[in-house]
Formats: C-alpha cells, sequence, structure tokens
C-alpha cells in the first residue's frame, strides 16, 4: 500500500484517525523537495536553536567535504550534533586522533578494553555551547587531563586561561584554580568532584566531565 | 506442583465436554504443550481460545521478556504461575555505546521481590542491560534455594561483591555467565567464596573480568566440578596455569581466555570466528582458504577511532578485498559483522552473491556517510544487493553515504527483516516510511543522526504495536509528535530523554508534556512498543 504523499503542512491523511486534532506538525512538505538541496543554511542558522516557533527542526544541509574528484561536492542533511562534531577540530588531544560521533564507531567499551582501546568522554564548560571530547586513555594523571582540557577550551572558545591547577602534594586532592571547578559524573550517575579518588579508579568510572566558572 | 494447583483451577477447566474446543481434557494439553518450548510458539497456542490460553498459562516454565517496561511484574506473576526460568532484556542496545544516560531505569529489583514471593523455586535467571546491584544479587541468592544459573550480559550496576554472594549461597549452582558487564572489579576474591563441598558447577565464565582470581581455589573449584564442561577464564590466567585446570577437567567441552587473538592462526573447524581488524585481508585470506565451514564472522577495529591514516603507507585494518576473499571461501556464511575504514557497491554485490544465506548482515564502515571510494557514489547500491539475494535476511546495519534510495530497497525486498541499525544515512521522511510501509516483520528499529522527523515517526503509528522498540536520536523529531503518538496509541511506552538547561539528560515519560504545547526538539525518542 503506498503512502500518499502530500504537500502541505497536515499529516498525511490515509489510514490516520486523527486528521482533525489541529495539530500543525510542519513535517518535511515533500521529501523530493527536501532531497535536492536548495541552499547552504548559515552557520548562525544552524545555532539558531529557535524552539519556540511551531515547526519541526529542518536538516541542516552540509557539504560533503569529500569530492568526487571533480570538484562536484554533493550535499547531504545532518543533524545538529553530527554538524557540531564536523566543526570540531581533529587536532584534540595532540592532534593524532579525529573525534568521532559520541558512541561511534559503535563498540562496545568493553571490547575497545579488551584491544587496549580509548576511553572517550565528552566534556562541556558552563556557558559553553560546544562541547568537546577528550580520550582519559591518553592520559595518566590528573594534571595532563587537566592541563590538556583547559588547552582545548581556552584555544577554541577564547576563554581565559585558568590560571595554575594545583594539586596536592600526593597528586590525588582536590585540583582548584581560580577561575575553574572541574567535575565528573560516574558510573552511578553522581557529580563528583575531580580529584577526590585515585587516576586508574576514576579512569575507569568517569562518563562525562563538566567544567563549571566559579570564583575559588 | 502443577497437578496439584489443578484443583485449585476455575470453573471453565471442569465444564462439561460438549462445547468445548478441545476434545480432550485440560490434563492431556497441558502434558502436549509440555514440548511446546519456543515463545512465540507458546504466545501462539496462548490465543487459539480460552481452555488453551489457560493450558499454556499453567505449563509454562519459562518466559522470555524482550523490553522490561513491556509488562510489569505483577501482571507477569498472575498470569504464569509455574515459571521456573526467566529471560528479560532492558535498555536500548544504543546504551552500549553511551547513548542513554545513567540510571535510566531497567532496575531488576522490583523483578527479584515479585519472583521471591511467586515464583520460589526460580532457576534460571538471564540478563541483557538490566541494573544489577550488589544487594539484588544477594537478595537473589538467598531468596531462591534451588537456583541453578544465572547469565549477565551487557548488565550494570553490580561489583564482584554481588558474584561472591552468588557463589557463597546458591548451593546448586550450575552456570554462572558474566559477559561484557559495565562493573567495578574490586577483586577476584568472590571466587574463593564457592563453599566446601560445591561440586554442580557446568558453566562458568568470567572471561571479561580484569582482576586476577586465585588459582588455588579456581584449581580446587575446577576439580571438585566434575561436570564442568564450558569454562571461560579471563587473560590473567597463564598458559601453565591453563594446563593444570584441563587435566583436572575431563568433561570440558568449551574453553576460552579473554583475549583476541591478535595473531592469526588457521583454525580448520572454526564456525564462529571473532577477530581483530590487525589480522588485515591477508588475514582474511587465510580464513577464506581454510575455514571452509566457517558460519559466523565478526572483525572488530582495533584502532576504531583513529582517522588519521597516511594513504601513502596504505589502510589500516580490513578493506573490501578481504570480505570478498572470505566470501568466496566460506560459503556457509550466514553472520557477519564488520567493522572498516572503505568499501564498495561492487564488492558487496560480489559478497553476497557467494553468499545469499546471510541471516544476520551487519556492516559499518567507520567514517560516517562514506561513499564508495572507487566511485564516489553512495552505498545505496551494495546494501541493494544484500536484500535482494539474502531473502532470509533477519538482522541489516547500514552505514556509509545512504540516500533514501537504500530505504526503498529495504522496504521492497527485505520482507524478513526484524532488527534494522541505521546511522547517518537517509535524505528524507521517505527513507524511514519505505521501512515502516515495507517490512513487515520488523521488531526492532535503531535510529540515530538521520534526517527523519514527524511525518517518519507516524508513518508507523500503526507499526509499533507489533514491534518490541523504536529508537531515534539526533533526528528531526519534536516534542509534539511524540505527545501526539502517545496520545494515539496510548498502549504504547513513549520516552522522550532530553537534554534540559541544566545538562543533564533525564528520560521523561511524554505524557507529563500534555500539559505543555512548546514544542521542544527531542534528543532521543524511545518508544517501548511491547512484547
Amino acid at each position: 500500500m503506498a503512502m500518499e504523499l502530500e504537500l502541505g503542512l497536515a499529516l498525511p491523511s490515509v489510514n490516520f484517525p486523527s486528521k482533525g486534532l489541529g495539530l500543525d506538525l510542519n513535517g518535511e512538505a515533500s521529501p523530493m523537495i527536501a532531497a535536492v538541496p536548495k541552499k547552504k543554511r548559515s552557520v548562525a542558522d544552524a545555532f539558531a536553536g529557535d524552539n519556540t516557533t511551531d515547526t519541526a527542526t529542518l536538516p541542516l544541509f552540509v557539504w560533503d567535504f569529500a569530492d568526487d574528484g571533480n570538484n562536484n561536492k554533493s550535499a547531504y542533511s545532518c543533524s545538529l550534533e553530527a554538524f557540531c562534531d564536523l566543526l570540531i577540530s581533529d587536532d584534540d588531544n595532540g592532534g593524532s586522533r579525529s573525534t568521532a560521533p559520541v558512541g561511534w564507531p559503535p563498540v562496545k567499551p568493553a571490547r575497545l578494553k579488551a584491544a587496549g582501546g580509548t576511553r572517550y568522554v565528552k566534556v562541556k564548560m558552563e556557558g559553553v555551547a560546544i562541547g568537546r571530547k577528550v580520550d582519559l586513555s591518553l592520559h595518566r594523571s590528573y594534571a595532563t587531563l587537566l592541563d590538556a582540557v583547559d588547552r582545548l577550551f581556552t584555544r577554541n572558545h577564547h576563554v581565559e586561561a585558568a590560571g595554575d591547577l594545583t594539586l596536592g602534594e600526593d597528586g590525588a586532592s582536590l585540583p582548584t584554580s581560580h577561575f575553574r571547578t572541574f567535575t565528573y559524573q560516574d558510573v552511578d550517575g553522581d557529580w563528583m568532584l575531580l580529584g577526590d579518588v585515585p587516576w586508574e579508579t576514576f579512569v575507569k568510572s568517569a562518563k562525562r566531565l563538566k567544567i563549571h566558572s566559579s570564583k575559588e | 506442583m502443577a497437578a496439584k494447583r489443578r484443583k485449585e483451577m476455575p470453573e471453565e477447566a471442569r465444564s462439561p465436554p460438549e462445547g468445548r474446543a478441545s476434545p480432550f481434557p485440560d490434563e492431556v494439553l497441558e502434558h502436549v504443550l509440555v514440548f511446546v518450548k519456543s515463545h512465540k510458539d507458546r504466545s501462539a497456542v496462548s490465543l487459539v481460545c480460552k481452555e488453551w490460553y489457560t493450558a499454556e498459562r499453567w505449563s509454562r516454565t519459562h518466559v522470555f521478556i524482550g523490553n522490561c517496561y513491556s509488562v510489569s511484574p505483577e501482571i507477569l506473576v498472575r498470569r504464569f504461575p509455574n515459571i521456573r526460568s526467566v529471560t528479560l532484556k532492558g535498555k536500548p542496545r544504543f546504551s552500549d555505546f553511551n547513548l542513554v544516560p545513567p540510571n535510566w531505569g531497567a532496575d531488576i529489583h522490583p523483578w527479584l521481590v515479585a519472583f521471591a514471593s511467586a515464583y520460589p523455586f526460580l532457576e534460571e535467571l538471564r540478563l541483557k542491560r538490566m541494573t544489577v546491584t550488589d544487594e539484588s544479587l544477594d537478595f537473589l541468592a538467598q531468596s531462591f534455594p534451588g537456583f541453578k544459573a544465572l547469565s549477565l550480559v551487557s548488565c550494570d550496576g553490580f561489583s564482584t561483591e554481588g558474584l561472591a554472594s552468588i557463589a557463597s549461597y546458591c548451593r546448586n549452582l550450575t552456570e554462572l555467565d558474566i559477559q561484557e558487564n559495565g562493573i567495578e572489579d574490586l577483586s577476584g576474591s568472590w571466587l574463593n567464596c564457592f563453599p566446601e563441598g560445591f561440586t554442580s558447577l557446568e558453566v562458568l565464565n568470567f572471561a571479561n573480568l580484569g582482576t586476577e582470581v586465585n588459582f588455588d581455589a579456581l584449581e580446587r573449584l575446577v576439580g571438585s566440578c566434575k561436570s564442568l564442561r564450558v569454562l571461560k577464564l579471563n587473560k590473567n590466567v597463564s598458559l601453565e596455569q591453563l594446563q593444570r585446570l584441563l587435566v583436572r577437567a575431563p568433561n570440558l567441552r568449551e574453553l576460552g581466555t579473554g583475549s583476541f587473538s591478535q595473531e592469526y592462526s588457521p583454525r580448520v573447524y572454526a564456525e564462529v570466528e571473532n577477530v581483530l581488524d590487525t589480522v588485515e585481508d591477508k588475514g582474511l585470506e587465510a580464513v577464506g582458504s581454510s575455514c571452509h565451514l566457517l558460519e559466523e564472522l565478526r572483525v572488530f577495529p582495533a584502532d576504531p577511532f583513529d582517522q588519521d591514516i597516511n594513504l601513502d603507507e596504505g589502510i589500516s585494518g580490513v578493506t573490501e578485498a578481504g570480505f570478498i576473499a572470505v566470501s568466496e571461501g566460506c560459503r556457509n556464511l550466514h553472520y557477519v559483522l564488520y567493522f572498516c575504514r572503505q568499501m564498495t557497491n561492487a564488492a558487496v554485490a560480489a559478497v553476497v552473491r557467494n553468499c545469499p544465506n546471510f541471516t544476520h548482515f551487519r556492516l559499518c564502515i567507520m567514517n560516517p556517510r562514506q561513499p564508495d571510494y572507487v566511485t564516489r557514489e553512495p552505498m545505496d547500491d551494495a546494501f541493494g544487493s544484500v536484500v535482494k539475494s539474502c531473502t532470509q535476511l533477519q538482522r541489516l546495519a547500514v552505514s556509509g553515504l545512504l540516500t533514501d534510495k537504500t530505504f526503498e530497497y529495504i522496504g521492497t525486498y527485505a520482507k524478513n527483516l526484524e532488527t534494522l541499525s541505521v546511522a547517518f544515512a537517509g535524505r528524507s521522511d521517505r527513507g524511514m516510511q519505505y521501512v515502516m510501509e515495507g517490512c513487515p516483520k520488523l521488531r526492532k528499529l535503531e535510529i540515530r543522526d538521520c534526517p527523519f522527523g514527524n511525518a517518519a515517526l507516524l508513518s508507523g503509528l500503526e507499526r509499533y504495536e507489533s514491534m518490541r522498540s523504536l529508537w531515534m536520536s539526533a533526528c528531526n523529531v519534536t516534542m509534539n509528535a511524540c505527545q501526539l503518538l502517545a496520545r494515539e496509541m496510548p498502549r504504547l511506552n513513549v520516552e522522550v530523554i532530553k537534554e534540559d538547561e541544566s545538562d543533564d539528560i533525564q528520560a521523561e515519560k511524554v505524557l507529563r508534556f500534555l500539559e505543555s504545547w512548546l514544542p521542544i526538539s527531542c534528543q532521543i525518542c524511545y518508544i517501548d512498543c511491547g512484547f
């Protein structure tokens, strides 16, 4: 049974019982139109994040970075998150690895550990729209991790440098700074201050990091 | 036990023979139904008539629940009084890849409480993607004296302390299978907790645990459990120690260690092969030339995140050449999971020409939206050839640069498809609509980072009740559509997981948003569709 393609703002009416709901969903007006890119959305449009209008978020059209050799680039649509991932430069963490979207490729962490693989966690800084990712397996201590994270945001977001990141003599006490508080979310979902537990325990249990701007 | 309960049965069982659906007494029917094992067959049996429904529910001893939110423990124990074995699955599969927030749910404990009272003779529990705490494991170990088999796959929330409880209290344990769980590995001393005189173990798998167990305790355990037939150890056991164990385990049929084999070694009779892509194409050529009986192949990436490839040195990992080589030699292949960095439409077409019997075809080209690297075209024709050739295909995962054409092929040809995984693919709602319209047996659909929106979501309105689950994340679905879906299909469990202003991801039932008409762009929409 082929579904009628309706050009319009209401839902397709075939077999659909609730046509009279009065709910404007403004889905894709026509799939054929959507498949042909009309224009490239500006970065400002992409990040407008305007959720107050009664419309579906339209897909972003992004040029394929690989052309076909004749300088013909193809356009395709992607989600906002994927678009952000494309924007993130690939010289995180010293430059040897490109970032991948969260949970991609779809390999279980247990298998990555078996292969001696990576340990990516999301890092968000309060007040900064785009999160970053850092590979914990590349670091051996809190000191190098904090340094790398700090450089990530400072370089790319014109954020003030954090100043001295101090750790206690045993290397395992609370990191403090004049500008930042570092926290992480562990496997239980609890938010903890960075530095409370030994490094190895932290690497195994950290799911994501967050940097708060607070005066110490 | 079953005979005793028959006297408590309602009037319907004692009604006179004339006017009843079956020509023989219920006792006979129940004895016959004992031989019906498959849960799909049993569901069919229960729908025949009231007598059969009743006979089926009294005679069922094993229940499979593919989605723990599709039914409550109370409803389960009310319907099936004689259960000995439960299989429960919880979180969406994408939770394996950190796409589901922590504390999402799928807690085993309420189930255990219900089972402790209704099924004191419970023997087996098999869980996948459930949250299990040490307290729950302790409760389990002490509530079911006849407990025999525990299998935990991709679960989280417990530590080796919980395993210690199981070892200590489950006197009749025959199977302990711990796989790929996100657990806290505190120490290997849990193995010491098996008591003196414990002899019943037949299956022991702790290959994924990291900490070292006490070898003497392990040796004693293997020595006293004469029926041990499956033993999978973690990588801390040395070859020499392995030898000592083998001597003591005469009935051993399966032996494993936790590590992948990095060096390729030909195994002529292997039926299932899991390799890292460090074996490269020449390793796969060797597989193709020697493992003619191979039925399942899984090739995992050793270094999935390294995209900084120097093309002069050639590509690392495996390519389309290795895939073709395996398919030429292993004509019995029916399951493949293949991670690679480059692929062509022609190669995939050749593979399925060689092996038309695929039931599971999962291809992951690791760079999202990558086209055919020779022709620079989308990979639509690759998956078109898969669904045209492999008529028995049950599970498909697609990748690479894909337009809606791929989904048109799937909807047209993949009539036996039950599970579909889609990422970074498609051009419009039509893509998802083709699948919802064309795949009558579809049970699980998981989609991430695709331009499918509200029209696509709602095109499946009448399909969802016959499916197990739908996952959509980073697509173009809005809250309005989720609200509409939840309202139109009240038997569905529609859940929206969104990031609010404080950046905490929360899972909230969509129904709570009915008061608010503000459309919010959904991050993730997860629909539990039922059994």
